[in-house]
C-alpha cells in the first residue's frame, strides 16, 4: 500500500527512561474515523502527545509517516502546518493570552506557512462567531484568556470551537469525551460529524464506547501495555463496553495490531 | 571603611558649609538628623537584614560627587502634555506646564509636614545617606476636588559624569477628593552615576490617585529611590511601578494607610536582564481599620539577572478589619538568573485577612507545548507569556495612552517580542 495517508510503524517511545510505547503499528487511511480504545495507563494519551510532538517523550524506534513524510523530525508547529491538531485530554490555562488573539495567530501562521494569505481581524471575527455557536460557547469566551477560568465542559468544546477554525487534515481527539454531560458530548459529536470528509481524517481516543455512538469510526484499535493488541469493526467497541478490556490483556499474543 | 569615613565626611562638609539653605525648615532639621545618622552607622552591609541580597558594591567604595546643576534640552523626555522636568535634583523652570489646579513650589518658604520622619533613617541607612545630600526641595500641590484628565508628569533627568551623584527631592499633595495620575520618570544617567531621588506624596481625604514610576535609566547606572506614600480616610491609591533594569535598581517603597477605609493597590513589574540587579523593598503600614492593601509585583529574569523582592505587611493595633493581599511571581529565563521573594507579615491586630503568596518558575513549557501544537512558532509562544504575565499588572493603569506607553516598554526588553505585533490593537470588539 502506497497512497496511504498516515501510517505509524514500530513506533517506541519512553519517558525518564520508563518505556511507555512498545512498538506501535496504525495506518489510518484518508477520509476514515478510527478509535483508539484501552485502559488506562495504556500508552493512549501519549501516543496522542508523540505524535502532536511533545519533547518530554524520547521516541527511541520507529517513524510516524504522514502523507509521506516523517514528522518524527518536525517540530509541534510544523506538524501544526502539516494538517495536524490535537485536542488535549487536558486542555492548558494560558493565562493573559486571548483567545481570540492566540487562535488568530495560530490559523495565520497555518495559512502561511501553506501559502496563503492572512486573514485580518474582521475576517477572523466573523469565522469566529459562526463556529463558536456551534460548540455552544457565548461570543464573550473569545475576549478570555485561552481555557483560563473555564469548567471542564467549555475547556472541551473550546477544543473543537479551535479545532472547527483551523480545520485541519488530521485531528486527534485525546479523550475529548471525558467529564462531558450528555449534551455536551451530543454537541462535540454533531460539530466532528460536521467536519467529516473525504479529505480529513480522525483518530479518537476514549476510554469509553458512549462517544463513539455518536462519531461512528470505521475501525477500532484496542491498546494494551503499548501496543495496539487488537483491531477491528465497530462491533469491536460494542464488545469492548460489555466484557471490558480484560480479555484482550490476555489475549496479547497477536503481533502488533494490524489485519495481516 | 576608610571610604565609608571618606562619604561620612562628605555629608558632613556638605551639612557644615550650610549649602543646603534652600529648603524648608523643617526638613534642614531633619537633614541634620540623617547627617548623624549616617555618619553613626555608615553605608548598609549585606549583615544589614534590608540588605543582604543587595550588595552596594563601589556605590559604598567611593566617594561621588555632586552633579551640577544644568540647563540642558529635555523635551525628548516628555511624553505628556502636561508636567514638569528636574535635571539632577533642579527644576528646570523653562519646561513647567501644568494645568489649572496644580502649582509647583521651592519648599524653602513653606510650612507643610514632611511624611519621612527621623525613624525611618534608622530603618535604611542608604535614606540617611540620601537624605543629609539633597540641596533642592520642590512640592507639587494639586488643589482639593481638582478632577485632572491628563496625566502630570515628572521626569528626573539624570545629566552626570561618572561617580557623580544626583538627590532629587519632591513632596506631592494632593487635596480631599481630587482625581490625578502622576507618571513619575527616571531617565538619563550614564556609566556609574548615582540616582538617589525622594520622593513623597499624600493623598488626601476620598482623593483616587494613579501613580506611576517607570525607572529606564542608563543600563550602567545606579538608581536608589526612596518613596513614601500617605493614603488618608477613603482615599484609594494605584502604584504600578516598571523597573526596566540596570546594574543597580532598588526601590524602598513605604506606603502608610492612615486613614479609617483608606485603599492602596501597590503593583510592580521588574524586567532585569544581563548582570542587572533589581530590588524593590515594600513596606505597606496598615494603621486605621477597614484599611486595604493588594500587592503584586511580577518579575521576569533574563540571562544573569538577580532580583529582590522583600514586601512586609505591618498591621498596627489599631487597624482591625484589614484586609491585605501580597502577591509576588517571578519567571525565570534562564539558568543563569536569580530571584529572591522575601513576604513577610507584621499583625497586631486580631480581626484581619491577610494573605501572601509568593512564585518562582520557569515558562509552563505544558502551555508552550499547546500553542505550538497549534501553530504558533516556539519563541513567539514564549514571548506572548512573558507578555501575557506582564500585562496583568500594567492592566491596572485605566488610562489607555499611559497604558500602551507602559506596554511598548515592556515589550520593548522581552525576547522576540517584536514577533507578538500590535497585540493591544487586535483587541477588538466581539
Amino acid at each position: 500500500m502506497n497512497n496511504f495517508f498516515f501510517r505509524i510503524n514500530d513506533l517506541h517511545a519512553e519517558v525518564e527512561g520508563k518505556k511507555i510505547l512498545k512498538g506501535v503499528n496504525l495506518d489510518l487511511p484518508k477520509g476514515e474515523v478510527h478509535a483508539i480504545m484501552g485502559p488506562n495507563g495504556s500508552g493512549k494519551s501519549t501516543l496522542a502527545q508523540v505524535i502532536a510532538g511533545r519533547e518530554s517523550y524520547e521516541v527511541t524506534e520507529g517513524e510516524i509517516l504522514l502523507e509521506g513524510e516523517n514528522i518524527l523530525e518536525l517540530s509541534p508547529e510544523e506538524r501544526a502546518y502539516k494538517g495536524l491538531f490535537l485536542a488535549f485530554q487536558y486542555p492548558v490555562e494560558i493565562p493573559g493570552v486571548s483567545t481570540l488573539y492566540f487562535l488568530k495567530t495560530a490559523l495565520n501562521s497555518i495559512r502561511k506557512a501553506n501559502g496563503l494569505d492572512e486573514v485580518d481581524t474582521y475576517e477572523f471575527m466573523a469565522l469566529a462567531r459562526e463556529k463558536v455557536k456551534e460548540v455552544g460557547l457565548d461570543e464573550d469566551f473569545l475576549k478570555r484568556p485561552v481555557n483560563w477560568g473555564f469548567s471542564g465542559g467549555e475547556k472541551k468544546r473550546a477544543e473543537i470551537f479551535q479545532l472547527l477554525i483551523l480545520q485541519p487534515k488530521l485531528a486527534i481527539l485525546d479523550e475529548t469525551d471525558s467529564g462531558l454531560d450528555i449534551d455536551a458530548l451530543r454537541i462535540v459529536a454533531k460539530a466532528v460529524e460536521s467536519m467529516r470528509s473525504k479529505e480529513r481524517s480522525f483518530l479518537v481516543i476514549t476510554h469509553y464506547q458512549r462517544i463513539l455512538n455518536y462519531i461512528k469510526p470505521d475501525r477500532v484499535h484496542v491498546m494494551v501495555d503499548g501496543v495496539i493488541a487488537k483491531s477491528g469493526g465497530f462491533d469491536l467497541a460494542l464488545e469492548l463496553e460489555e466484557k471490558g478490556y480484560g480479555w484482550i490483556e490476555k489475549e496479547l499474543t497477536f503481533a502488533g495490531g494490524r489485519d495481516l | 571603611m576608610s571610604e565609608t569615613v571618606r562619604s561620612v565626611d562628605l555629608v558632613i562638609d556638605s551639612y557644615k558649609k550650610e549649602q543646603l539653605c534652600a529648603i524648608n525648615d523643617k526638613e534642614k532639621l531633619l537633614q541634620s538628623v540623617a547627617a548623624e545618622k549616617f555618619c553613626d552607622v555608615g553605608f548598609p552591609t549585606q549583615k544589614h537584614e534590608e540588605w543582604r541580597f543587595f550588595p552596594l558594591g563601589e556605590v559604598s567604595k567611593v566617594v561621588f560627587k555632586r552633579a551640577d546643576k544644568l540647563k540642558i534640552d529635555c523635551s525628548s523626555y516628555r511624553e505628556e502634555k502636561f508636567g514638569v522636568v528636574f535635571v539632577n535634583g533642579h527644576l528646570l523652570e523653562e519646561a513647567v506646564l501644568l494645568p489649572e489646579g496644580v502649582e509647583i513650589f521651592d519648599t524653602s518658604n513653606l510650612d507643610f509636614t514632611p511624611l519621612i520622619e527621623e525613624n525611618r533613617f534608622a530603618q535604611n541607612p542608604m535614606l540617611a545617606f540620601s537624605y543629609s545630600l539633597f540641596e533642592k526641595s520642590y512640592l507639587l500641590r494639586v488643589d482639593s476636588k481638582a478632577v485632572l484628565d491628563s496625566p502630570i508628569e515628572m521626569v528626573f533627568v539624570t545629566h552626570a559624569d561618572k561617580y557623580n551623584f544626583v538627590v532629587p527631592k519632591v513632596f506631592v499633595e494632593v487635596g480631599d477628593v481630587a482625581e490625578v495620575t502622576f507618571v513619575e520618570k527616571h531617565v538619563g544617567g550614564g556609566i556609574s552615576t548615582l540616582s538617589l531621588p525622594i520622593v513623597e506624596v499624600s493623598v488626601g481625604k476620598a482623593a483616587n490617585v494613579t501613580y506611576v514610576r517607570v525607572c529606564d535609566e542608563e543600563r550602567k547606572s545606579y538608581h536608589f529611590s526612596y518613596s513614601i506614600f500617605s493614603v488618608d480616610r477613603d482615599a484609594n491609591l494605584s502604584a504600578v511601578s516598571l523597573d526596566l533594569g540596570s546594574i543597580k535598581t532598588r526601590h524602598d517603597l513605604v506606603v502608610m494607610l492612615v486613614g479609617e477605609g483608606a485603599s492602596a493597590s501597590v503593583d510592580g513589574v521588574y524586567l532585569p536582564r544581563k548582570n542587572d540587579l533589581v530590588g524593590n523593598y515594600l513596606l505597606v503600614e496598615h494603621r486605621m481599620p477597614h484599611t486595604t492593601s493588594h500587592e503584586l509585583y511580577k518579575g521576569v529574569l533574563q540571562d544573569s539577572a538577580r532580583s529582590v523582592f522583600k514586601g512586609l505587611i505591618h498591621v498596627f493595633k489599631e487597624a482591625q478589619k484589614t484586609d491585605a493581599i501580597q502577591e509576588n511571581r517571578n519567571i525565570l529565563l534562564s539558568n543563569e538568573a536569580l530571584a529572591h521573594s522575601l513576604p513577610q507579615l507584621l499583625i497586631f491586630a486580631d480581626d484581619v485577612k491577610c494573605t501572601h503568596a509568593s512564585t518562582i518558575g520557569r515558562l509552563d513549557e505544558e502551555a508552550i507545548f499547546y500553542m505550538r501544537s497549534r501553530g504558533v512558532k516556539d519563541s513567539l509562544a514564549r514571548s506572548l507569556m512573558v507578555h501575557a504575565f506582564c500585562l496583568e499588572v500594567i492592566e491596572r493603569v485605566s488610562n489607555s495612552t499611559l497604558r500602551n506607553r507602559l506596554d511598548k516598554k515592556i515589550l520593548s526588553v522581552i525576547p522576540n517580542s517584536e514577533l507578538i505585533g500590535n497585540y493591544l490593537s487586535s483587541e477588538v470588539d466581539v
